[in-house]
């Protein structure tokens, strides 16, 4: 069905998203982006019903929200290699 | 001295003006995603088939006991991964009257009023602003700091989407942390 260019709330950037339709007819944008060899797979649904117009607005309603969140997997890995080091002889 | 806090979540068909839920669940300890409204269905007996939603979730926070004012409240899932094919989606920052989410039944249908994506673990910095009032979830009045007691945030609403990716089974347990100050 096509992609579209949307705000992953994971990649935290506009990423490339595929558009696909679910069984209960709402739409569902998944993030494409593949990252260390790792698919995104964020996704994004909306309710069957919506228009193009109230999409779009959604998706920019969407990255307002979004944008700028600060995930805590960085510190996980620092903490984790942090335990991982060597105490100095 | 401390103010006292709760978890509480409202369910059943929407009523009044502004709407709420019909009945409310009071001093709730967990938060279960699952294909049901009812507060005493377990999650083992309503499961989401992949690549539907769970019911939107209208928990919010109950605050009495002693206090001078409660201020600064931020929501967000602050720790633990959801896996493949998941994804949480959450009530928008509340700031006052103007951008506090309306009680609607709750459905398994994508509720895009839900607009934060809740699913990675952030710190509680990034989480989205909470406000607060008298009276209830519902109520008009509400702002960034309260004097009154008791008082209740605005709906913390949540609801956890799912793809056809999903994997069987229970997911993860996640912690959800509402953060505020208390005067």
């Amino acid at each position: 069905m096509g992609t579209k260019i949307a705000f992953c709330a994971a990649e935290q950037a506009d990423t490339e998203h595929e558009i696909t339709v679910d069984a209960n007819g709402e739409i569902v944008l998944t993030c494409t982006s593949v990252v260390d060899e790792v698919a995104c797979g964020r996704f994004v649904k909306f309710a069957a019903g919506l228009t193009v117009d109230q999409i779009v607005e959604l998706m920019a309603k969407h990255k307002d929200a979004n944008a700028g969140q600060v995930s805590i997997e960085p510190s996980i890995k620092v903490a984790e290699a942090l335990a991982d080091e060597k105490a100095p002889e | 001295m401390a103010a006292t806090f709760a978890f509480d979540r409202d369910h059943g068909t929407q009523t009044g003006s502004p709407t709420r839920g019909t009945t409310t669940s009071a001093g709730v300890t967990d938060v279960n995603w699952k294909n049901s409204d009812t507060e005493a269905t377990a999650y083992s007996a309503a499961p989401i088939t992949a690549g539907n939603n769970s019911y939107d979730n209208w928990l919010f926070g109950h605050f009495s006991g002693t206090y001078n004012q409660i201020l600064n409240g931020l929501f967000a899932h602050t720790a633990t991964a959801f896996g493949t094919g998941l994804t949480l989606k959450g009530t928008p920052a509340c700031t006052g009257d103007g951008d506090r989410l309306l009680y609607t039944t709750p459905s398994a249908t994508a509720n895009s009023n839900l607009s934060t994506d809740m699913t990675s673990a952030i710190s509680i910095g990034s989480g989205v602003a909470v406000c607060f009032g008298a009276t209830g979830p519902y109520a008009t009045g509400k702002a960034t700091s309260i004097t009154a007691n008791p008082a209740y945030t605005n709906y913390l609403t949540t609801q956890l989407q799912t793809s056809g990716s999903a994997a069987a089974g229970d997911t993860a347990t996640v912690t959800l942390t509402l953060q505020y100050d208390e005067n």
